[in-house]
């Protein structure tokens, strides 16, 4: 009896056993393929030239379109294709494009518009981007203004079209402030110069009379403030760039450096010296308020605000050698975030707050460079016999920098010129100027 | 106590049994089979290109040109009356009296060149005179083809082999001028070997004429029947040894569409942030590998998220890139992966 029972309990058990082995058949899994590869290549995109309603319409159309392919190609991240090699005209483009004409010459994107004159004398462009693959719109907009304002809605332009393909916000209808050298070494001249981004419509804001350095953007207004040495002593001054108005910041005793506006636009940092020891002071443009930040017998300078406006970042030599520093607004919480061999200077904070880029000193050789906020992370972008004073682009890609070039003994050489560079270290491209320059500060997207 | 031992013996005796042969194995997969590689052996001929059966026909057209010239035409159209009578003046323009019964009547002047040059164009565009560009592959062909015959258009009709081509006549433009360029292919008594190889050159200089050529499937059907007869045999071959083969894909299949994507999936910009992202992209394949539909999976994350949209749309712009279509797919799997998901993961891109 028992053992009938023990056999019983132990068929039912192996029973169940057996039945839950053969009910839990594996699934079969759903196909899914991995890709976690590509290739980094910039994207074929068709521009083909803006139809246009009237002969006026037209030219503007043309130069809009050349303007926009310029830009997305200055980018790194685009290559326009070869107009010859379109099958379909901008008058075609008017509807819904053909969008196999598009694929057999590899675009991936096209970008159809016109440009229109309107009866009021305004000029409207409107524009679409288009997925040649989906065969989808991609985006479209249109825009009205002065004919001669053409050239910022081609920025404003080929930045929708960055922003949509790539998901961050571009640089283009940006302008960069700069100091023009010109004359021999041991007699520069020095003017403030304002131009595009891309390097048109150039003109000096300052006649050279007196030197000028260090000229920085206003977040918030068209407005400049640099470093100039009238009367001997160097004095801060804001500029305005549409009226040309120009005050001295304030009569500090002693000499001020470096200085930069604060996210909001309310303040100006910069560095005071005065019996040898340098600090780092905000002023309030409002109420004209001072704020000692540093405390220090060392050297502080060269000061810049974080995107938050809460944090700022200087270089000092408190710790024997020049090194970056960061700290509160308030100038608490000085911490050092910079260890390396060698000097840093000159640091900017990303308008993405996620990275600082500087200028280092090493053995007699400089190079830029980009680190986190606190001290990670050091990568050097570029270096050469003088690179120096990073700016960012608004989107916290791109950098811009200065080079120059050693003199020999006869004194030639010593040619200074802007450059940017993306922030991977590709793309390292000059921008034209007239004179020699250096010192250059990039803009916010203009208002 | 007896029961007791023989229990015991016999609990023991299966104990032993397991311990020697091991438990049934119930749920073991069946053993992943290597796909067999089906090959069979063919002679050349029978997987020759198609052009080759183009020549027989040729053979037929030919002999008098003269006659036709006369009058021919009007029979095998439906309007070449007016045509005709101008027709008649000009002995070499036959061929192209065919042609023109539409646009003839507008323009009286089909005998005004020596007829190789106009009448193409005036063939063309019968339905749409400004059309360029279908005539523009025929006048070349044709005026290669004059010298050997005065008329090559009349032939068509009065051809059987060619009732596909004759049919087009009278219908739309568009499938004209290719079909008149496979009706002068076969015709040209001069050149019968390659009636293809005239058309070749043709094609490098205007890209809008490969196009157009490339729509109409007339002239491709002659050559298609021949060609798909060697094949049926294979995939019967193949389709007899399915049941052999594994039910998934194997790693390197996988692997192949993997690579070939990954050469098509290009995405520029991004910086950190796209270390996260990850892109499900539903797809549905047609039999021959080629993409028929895509489907983003996180719609809502794509209408919200401008980083991610761009990480998605670069990566349907990779599966939909016709440099990497058809995907290599083992056709004979197809209702494997009908319907997959790509999973794309940017981490390894960006600075």
């Amino acid at each position: 009896m028992r053992l009938a029972a023990t056999f019983r309990a132990w068929a039912v058990c192996a029973c169940t056993a057996l039945l839950a082995a053969l009910a839990s058949a594996p699934a079969s899994a759903e196909l899914r393929i991995d890709i976690t590869r590509g290739r980094v290549q910039p994207m074929p995109i068709a521009i083909p030239h803006m139809s246009g309603t009237s002969a006026q319409a037209s030219e503007a159309g043309r130069n809009i379109a050349d303007v926009i392919a310029a830009d997305l190609e200055r980018s790194g991240f685009f290559r326009p294709l070869d107009r010859r090699s379109f099958l379909q005209d901008p008058q075609a483009l008017r509807g819904t494009p053909r969008f196999q004409d598009w694929r057999v010459i590899n675009a991936q994107a096209l970008v159809s518009g016109s440009a229109e004159q309107l009866p009021d004398g305004r000029l409207k462009v409107e524009f679409r981007l288009w997925d040649v693959f989906a065969e989808q719109q991609m985006t479209g907009l249109a825009y009205f203004t002065q004919p001669d304002n053409w050239r910022r809605i081609a920025h404003i332009i080929a930045d929708a079209i960055y922003k949509r393909i790539t998901g961050e916000d571009g640089y283009f209808d940006t302008r960069i402030v700069y100091v023009a050298e010109s004359g021999p070494a041991n007699a520069r001249v020095k003017r403030l110069a304002i131009m595009d981004q891309d390097g048109a419509n150039h003109r000096f804001l300052t006649d050279g009379r007196s030197l000028v350095m260090t000229p920085r953007f206003s977040p918030t207004t068209q407005e400049i403030t640099y470093l100039a040495y009238g009367g001997g002593q160097p004095k801060v001054y804001v500029l305005n760039i549409d009226t040309g108005r120009q005050e001295v910041l304030g009569n500090f005793p002693g000499m001020t450096f470096a200085p930069r506006f604060s996210p909001d636009g309310n303040r100006v940092i910069m560095s005071m010296s005065s019996d040898g020891n340098a600090e780092i002071y905000a002023m309030d443009l409002r109420t004209r308020g001072v704020q000692r930040l540093t405390n220090h017998p060392s050297i502080d300078t060269s000061p810049s605000y974080s995107p938050t406006g809460r944090e700022i970042v200087f270089n000092s030599d408190r710790g024997g050698a020049q090194q970056l520093y960061v700290m509160n607004a308030d100038g608490s919480n000085v911490r050092r975030i910079s260890f390396g061999k060698g000097g840093y200077a000159t640091p900017a904070w990303s308008p993405r707050g996620d990275l600082i880029a500087f200028t280092r000193i090493e053995g007699g050789k400089f190079s830029v460079g980009v680190m986190r906020p606190d001290g990670s992370g050091e990568r050097i972008i570029t270096e050469g016999f003088l690179v120096e004073s990073p700016t960012w682009a608004p989107n916290g890609r791109v950098l811009m920098f200065f080079r120059q070039q050693p003199t020999d003994r006869q004194g030639r050489g010593g040619q200074s010129r802007l450059y940017s560079i993306d922030l991977s270290g590709f793309n390292e491209r000059e921008i034209l100027t007239p004179q020699d320059a250096s010192d250059p500060a990039w803009s916010p997207l203009i208002p | 106590m007896k029961r007791g031992l023989i229990g015991s013996g016999i609990l023991h005796a299966s104990a032993v049994a397991l311990v020697a042969f091991g438990l049934p194995e119930l749920f073991r997969k069946e053993p992943r089979e290597d796909v067999p590689v089906v090959f069979e052996v063919v002679t050349v001929s029978e997987r020759a290109t198609a052009p080759e059966v183009a020549l027989p026909p040729p053979q037929r057209p030919l002999p008098k040109p003269v006659p036709q010239k006369v009058e021919t035409p009007p029979p095998p159209r439906p309007e070449p009356p007016k045509p005709e009578p101008p027709k008649a003046e000009a002995p070499p323009p036959p061929p192209p009296p065919p042609e023109p019964p539409k646009v003839a009547a507008p323009k009286p002047e089909p005998p005004k060149p020596e007829p190789p040059k106009p009448e193409p164009p005036k063939a063309e565009p019968r339905p749409e005179p400004p059309k360029p560009e279908p005539p523009k592959p025929e006048p070349p062909k044709t005026v290669a083809e004059r010298p050997p015959e005065p008329v090559p258009t009349p032939k068509p009709p009065t051809k059987k082999p060619e009732p596909p081509k004759a049919e087009p006549k009278p219908e739309p433009p568009k499938p004209e001028p290719p079909k008149q360029a496979a009706k002068v292919e076969p015709k040209p008594a001069a050149k019968p070997p390659e009636p293809r190889k005239e058309t070749k050159p043709v094609r490098d200089f205007d890209v809008n004429a490969v196009l157009n050529n490339l729509r109409p499937s007339a002239p491709r059907a002659q050559n298609t029947p021949p060609a798909p007869t060697p094949q049926p045999p294979r995939q019967q071959v193949a389709s007899a040894a399915a049941p052999l083969l594994s039910q998934n894909l194997s790693s390197s299949e996988i692997d192949a569409v993997r690579q070939q994507i990954e050469r098509c999936w290009s995405f520029i910009g991004g910086g950190k942030e796209v270390a996260h992202i990850e892109v499900d992209i539903r797809v549905w394949m047609n039999p021959d590998a080629t993409v028929q539909d895509t489907r983003i999976v996180d719609q809502l994350r794509y209408q919200s998220d401008p980083l991610y949209r761009s990480v998605a749309e670069s990566a349907r712009r990779a599966i939909r890139n016709p440099e990497c279509s058809p995907l290599r797919l083992p056709r004979d799997k197809y209702e494997l992966w009908k319907t997959f998901t790509f999973t794309f993961r940017p981490r390894d891109f960006g600075t």
